[in-house]
């Protein structure tokens, strides 16, 4: 077998719209999810019973339904109920809403990793609770939440190849037809690969870069406060 | 709108069927898994550069790029390279590859779980390496991956569902032919999502009862 590049040469502008269309799918829905799963969250630690327990429910059912069956269910829901809407938007809404669960779940373990004391002790040596919100308790729990905040948006990314089972032409669907064509699957699939390893790699960096910046900045990230200072 | 429960309920006995498929084929995948990253591992373990690279590439590979993606290349893909696979097959080649990634970070996990000390200690009494491996180290990698690994075999599970784009004839498959005959995909897919629940919340429930009895904590 010998590997045929004739195919980026003639195919590439469908890529490129593919790739567009998947960086722009992969950016709304990880904006929408983070906005959503600040209200999960607040929902999750309200006193309102209700509103927990809804949370709860929202997360566990997310968490253990595939990406696919949910988006396949809100692809026939939508019209049911009413609502007609391109496949691209049921798209960046589902996969927003899928991930926030997980979010979700990623910010309330930050909040929770930081010790109750800390607002005591920072309100005690005089801070403000802004000042206090701001120096001492949001860079603590970026220090838990970075990581695995990063982890989840690679994971955006990947899952927003699944939109083209609901027929958004993203970088995954470029791929099949570009391989329809040229019968040539390895190189047209090597390219979209190429692409995605590229876009997550490049997502996992700046999430790392993020990290570096803020511990620089504040000497320390939460992961390295001694367990005793609880 | 209006949902006929009925409708799910007919559907119900052939899509625990296709569920019957879905967790062989993850059974399967997830046997391929073990088999790979065990390989990996012994690979790592061995001290060779140009394996430790091809594996750091292969892992890298796996976790930048999407599932569906690496399942389609290996449906199209392998049979341009003189290997015909059926559907079947090639799914739970993929699943299982890809699966394996994941599978050989739990191993070096719990691999890296277990303190020197005791190798050293173990080395010192004049215990075999046979008897250090059986005795000593192979039951804490046991304990220290048995949860995380019960939850990758969720994730492969939720995995499944991409390989009916290849017509894996599993529990999405067979969902999507049942609501193409009757018109009725709310109600069909209500009990495609209600089967994935019960599956994966009992595997999960699984893994968090082993990591609560876990002696070694």
């Amino acid at each position: 077998m010998s590997f045929d590049f004739s195919i980026l040469t003639a195919y590439w502008p469908l890529f490129a719209r593919g790739l567009s269309i998947t960086i722009a799918a992969s950016g709304l829905a990880l904006v929408f999810s983070l906005l959503f799963a600040v209200v999960v969250v607040l929902a999750r630690i309200a006193r309102n019973r209700i509103a927990s327990y809804a949370a709860i429910v929202f997360v566990e059912i997310m968490r253990d339904l595939p990406f696919m069956l949910v988006l396949f269910l809100i692809f026939y829901l939508l019209p049911a109920i009413g609502i007609r809407l391109p496949a691209f938007a049921i798209g960046v809404v589902t996969l927003g809403l899928y991930s926030a669960a997980y979010f979700s779940e990623i910010m309330r373990g930050a909040i929770q990793s930081v010790p109750k004391g800390q607002m005591d002790s920072a309100r005690a040596l005089g801070m403000s609770r802004i000042q206090a919100l701001r120096h001492v308790i949001a860079p603590q729990m970026m220090g838990y939440f970075l990581p695995p905040a990063t982890n989840q948006a690679v994971t955006v990314i990947k899952e927003s190849s699944i939109l083209s089972t609901i027929t958004v032409t993203e970088l995954t669907m470029a791929g099949e037809v570009v391989q329809g064509y040229t019968y040539s699957p390895i190189e047209a699939f090597a390219v979209v690969s190429l692409l995605y390893w590229v876009m997550c790699t490049g997502v996992a960096r700046i999430g790392r870069a993020l990290e570096n910046i803020l511990s620089r900045r504040h000497g320390h990230l939460s992961t390295a406060v001694p367990r005793g200072a609880a | 709108m209006d949902i006929d429960l009925r409708y799910t309920l007919d559907a119900l006995p052939r899509l625990l069927e296709g569920a019957l498929i879905t967790v062989e084929v993850a059974v399967a995948a997830m046997a391929l898994s073990l088999l790979v990253a065990a390989a990996f591992t012994l690979l790592r373990e061995s001290g060779s550069r140009a394996a430790a690279a091809g594996i750091r590439t292969y892992l890298s590979y796996i976790r930048g790029t999407p599932l569906l993606v690496q399942i389609l290349l290996v449906y199209y893909g392998l049979p341009k390279l003189g290997l015909e696979l059926s559907p079947l097959v090639a799914g739970i080649l993929a699943l299982g590859l890809s699966s394996a990634a994941y599978t050989t970070e739990i191993i070096r996990g719990g691999l890296a779980a277990i303190p020197r000390g005791q190798l050293e200690a173990a080395l010192a009494l004049g215990l075999r390496r046979l008897a250090i491996w059986s005795r000593i180290i192979l039951p804490q990698v046991y304990h220290f991956t048995l949860p995380p690994l019960v939850n990758e075999f969720t994730q492969v599970i939720k995995g499944t569902p991409l390989v009916s784009v290849i017509a894996v004839v599993e529990l999405m498959r067979i969902a999507q032919q049942i609501y193409n005959d009757n018109f009725r995909p709310l109600e069909v897919l209500l009990g495609a999502a209600l089967i994935f629940f019960v599956m994966n919340f009992a595997f999960l429930r699984v893994a968090a009862e082993l990591e609560r009895r876990n002696p070694i904590h």
